[in-house]
């Protein structure tokens, strides 16, 4: 560790793995209910499984994005964190007030819950994604505005990079997208309308510049290319990214209620939208190919690679499929969507998190790699998640498909539930990938704890 | 300095080249000329002005060969596409 | 010695040998041309094959679009283009005090394709035009309005060129930016050459 204060990290990199395990037996809960209908009822009802499910997603990448910026800003800025104490403080602030949240939800009625925390002041709560209460929203614009004033200032008093003023931009960026979770127009059009400026223009905007930023920080470390070539290869990404990303918000507006004209800007600049995530898996390959020294940690090397590839897929290739609007007609909320959800939020987001962890952890922890057997335990974490997220993703596709055309393509069409049953064995396939995918979870969290040889091989 | 001589001669020649084109492209699209005559021309005068930018202001004549294939096919390409448009749209 | 070698290499009109061969400016700049002209490509394509199905509709509102201001957008782009070109011929030549001149000429060229394009929305506008009036008319707007936002870009990027000339940055042996500028201008030239036929005279 270069700088004493990136400790500060250690801390979130755990929070998130927590979250993420709990983040998975809710869908493996959620993928059960789907099948068996009355599982768990009335303790834990779908909707707010599957409310517990995407928010521990949101939080623990929150925490993992923090964990990253608290690690890498000193390091670029070459001078320590601008308060160690503050970084702290605001990790229990968070961790307190999101198992706060989580519990109420599942202590309570959910109206009840909205009762107490002052919904009807201000009405914020009900929107996927944008659900929590508004003492948990007011703690998160807190908790982000100390954590962008310690990296900013941090930034402000050493070293100017590349990856640093990006990093900072997606991160202002998450911060006053999220404002718009604080509006919630009565008119639905209006409310769905910026509720996309949030999670829109989070995943296919600022969080990709975040992306960008941690993965060629990494990449810079595992290969010792010099930070010209990527740093000029960082700013075409970024600029395609915001280009295709900002007009590409259109690919929600097609049936909402806004015009016409959406149809076109949606389809013309979304469709270009995997440019970037394909220059993106281009560069980290490039990047690897012209490596001038062989790191020992193999596994972060994985990670990067993968996060290449599977945002690739999940955002390029699966969004894509989706996204021209004469398509999207027929495949508007069905399985489709959560597939490609999915894959896009696993390859891009849960593995650019797990790759700046797997490259800082070992060095949080006073050595610069794992040990052999540990990095092996990891890669074997990295195929069994990444594999099993590849099946659900194709079960979930096919069972998409199969909905489109039973449901809204066929000349007798379907009535959804009837839909369902039909395709309840794509539902049952993917419960049992599910559960492969935990275990590469319990797999990767006890990579932690082999010991052995701490030099490479 | 001849070569760099000769290099304005060539540059001034192609915008005047370029200003001819686009006078005609203008008459051409006027409301006297029969205008689904016109569409052939209209694009092949296109294609002809932008391998005039591509190759001499954008200097692609001089680049490694596939850039100059990769714009001028992307105009080719366009331009086709377009002519096949019109003429499905003729029908 | 180098800057000598460069400036023979330069003056070159056509390489002698293959390995000569070099692409102006920074690759970077290259790679982005080339995700715009896929955009526009795929506008045009749009608005083409929307049109087949729309042919008597597109063919009369066409007519009420300035043909005129659309031509003398097209000379004033060519001769942006042209006197850019000229600054890069001249940093090459190493003259370097006409190079802040042709860039300027540029500019004066790209602040007329404003002025123009500017009127012709204000009389659309006055008319009471707008993206939903009808599919012609979204496509007019659309393909000109996002073109125009790259003119208003290819002109802060040839301001920036300009600002770095007077401090005399460009010359025989540091082409880089100047090129690079200069590629994107041009692509922005290229796009309208393209554009102006097809969303004002091809009926
Ligand atoms: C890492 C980046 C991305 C992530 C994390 C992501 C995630 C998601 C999620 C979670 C949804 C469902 C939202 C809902 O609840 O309705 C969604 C919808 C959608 N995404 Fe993405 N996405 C990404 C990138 C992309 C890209 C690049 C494209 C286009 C090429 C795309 C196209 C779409 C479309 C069209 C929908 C709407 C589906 C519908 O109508 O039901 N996404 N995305
Ligand atoms: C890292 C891994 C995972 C990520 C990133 C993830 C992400 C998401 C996202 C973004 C949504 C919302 C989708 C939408 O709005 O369309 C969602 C919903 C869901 N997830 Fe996951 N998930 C993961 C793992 C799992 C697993 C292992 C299961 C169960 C086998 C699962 C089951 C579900 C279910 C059942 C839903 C609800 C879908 C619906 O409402 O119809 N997820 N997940
Ligand atoms: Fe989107």
């Amino acid at each position: 560790m270069q700088f004493k204060s990136q400790a500060a990290a250690k801390p979130y990199f755990v929070a998130a793995i927590g979250l993420f395990v709990g983040q998975i037996l809710f869908g493996l809960i959620m993928g059960l209910q789907y099948v068996v209908g009355d599982f768990l009822f009335p303790a834990i009802p779908f909707n707010v499984a599957r409310m517990v499910h995407t928010n521990l997603l949101i939080v623990w990448l929150l925490f993992g994005f923090m964990g990253g910026a608290y690690y890498l800003v000193p390091e670029e800025s070459e001078t320590e964190l601008y308060s160690p104490k503050l970084a702290r403080a605001m990790f229990w602030v968070f961790l307190v007030a999101g198992a706060l949240t989580i519990l109420s939800y599942l202590a309570m009625p959910y109206a009840r819950l909205a009762e107490l925390s002052g919904n009807n002041i201000v009405q914020t709560m009900g929107r996927e994604f944008l659900e929590q209460p508004l003492p948990t929203k007011a703690g998160i614009v807190v908790v982000a505005l100390a954590f962008l004033f310690n990296i900013t200032m941090t930034v402000l008093r050493g070293r100017k990079t590349a990856i640093s003023s990006i990093l900072l931009l997606g991160l202002w960026g998450l911060a006053i997208f999220f404002l718009f979770s604080f509006y919630n127009p009565s008119n639905l059009v209006l409310d769905k309308y910026y509720w996309w400026w949030v999670v829109h223009l989070w995943v296919e905007g600022v969080w990709e510049l975040i992306l960008g930023a941690l993965l060629a920080f990494v990449l810079i470390k595992v290969t010792g290319v010099d930070r010209e070539v990527i740093e000029k290869w960082l700013y075409v990404i970024i600029t395609l990214t915001l280009i295709t990303g900002i007009v590409g918000t259109g690919h929600h507006y097609y049936w909402i209620g806004t015009p016409e004209y959406w149809q076109w800007w949606g389809s013309v600049f979304s469709a270009l939208e995997p440019i970037p995530f394909f220059a993106m898996t281009v560069f980290a390959f490039n990047m690897v190919n012209r490596r001038r020294r062989e790191h020992p940690n193999r596994a972060a090397t994985l990670w990067a690679l993968g996060t290449g590839v599977m945002s690739f897929l999940g955002a390029g290739i699966w969004g894509f499929l989706h996204t021209l609007a004469p398509v999207n007609y027929y495949t508007h909320g069905t399985q489709i969507t959560a597939a490609h959800g999915h894959m896009a939020f696993y390859g891009a987001y849960v593995m650019v998190v797990l790759t700046i962890i797997s490259y800082a952890m070992p060095i949080l922890r006073g050595r610069p790699c794992n040990s052999p057997r540990a990095q092996v335990v990891e890669m074997w974490s990295f195929w069994l998640m990444t594999i099993s997220m590849v099946f659900i993703t194709l079960f979930l596709t096919a069972a998409g498909i199969l909905q489109v055309w039973l449901q809204r393509v066929s000349d007798t069409p379907l009535p959804f539930m009837v839909v369902q049953e039909k395709i309840g064995l794509f539902y049952w396939m993917r419960e049992w990938t599910g559960v492969v995918f935990l275990v590469g979870l319990v797999v990767y969290v006890a990579s932690f704890f082999i010991k052995g040889d701490e030099r490479p091989a | 300095m001849n070569h760099a001589l000769a290099g304005r001669r060539r540059g001034t020649w192609t915008w005047l080249a370029l200003l001819g084109a686009t006078g005609f492209a203008w008459w051409l699209g006027g409301e006297s000329v029969r205008a689904r005559s016109a569409v052939p021309l209209l694009l092949a005068l296109a294609v002809a002005k932008g391998v005039l930018v591509v190759r001499e202001f954008m200097e692609l004549r001089a680049a490694p060969a596939r850039w100059q294939l990769l714009l001028v096919g992307w105009l080719v390409l366009v331009a086709a596409l377009i002519g096949v448009a019109y003429y499905s749209g003729v029908r | 010695m180098a800057v000598d070698a460069a400036q023979l290499t330069s003056l070159q009109p056509v390489p002698a040998t293959a390995a000569d061969r070099r692409l102006p400016g920074d690759l970077a700049v290259w790679v982005f041309i080339l995700a715009e002209l896929l955009v526009f490509g795929v506008f045009f394509l749009s608005y083409a094959f929307t049109r087949a199905h729309h042919v008597a509709e597109f063919n009369s509102e066409q007519l009420t679009l300035n043909r005129a201001a659309g031509a003398w957008n097209t000379v004033l782009l060519l001769t942006a283009s042209y006197c850019v070109y000229r600054a890069v011929a001249a940093a090459r030549a190493g003259a370097r005090s006409r190079i802040d001149l042709w860039l300027l000429a540029a500019l004066a060229c790209g602040a007329g394709f404003v002025v123009v394009k500017l009127g012709e929305y204000a009389a659309k506008l006055a008319a009471g035009i707008s993206l939903s009036t009808s599919t012609f008319y979204m496509f007019y707007l659309s393909l000109t309005f996002f073109h125009f936002m790259h003119v208003l870009l290819g002109i802060v990027v040839l301001g920036v060129l300009w600002l770095r000339a007077r401090a005399g940055a460009y010359g025989p042996a540091n082409l880089n930016g100047l090129e690079s500028g200069a590629s994107y201008w041009h692509m922005v030239d290229l796009v309208w050459i393209v554009l102006f036929p097809l969303v004002y005279l091809l009926r």
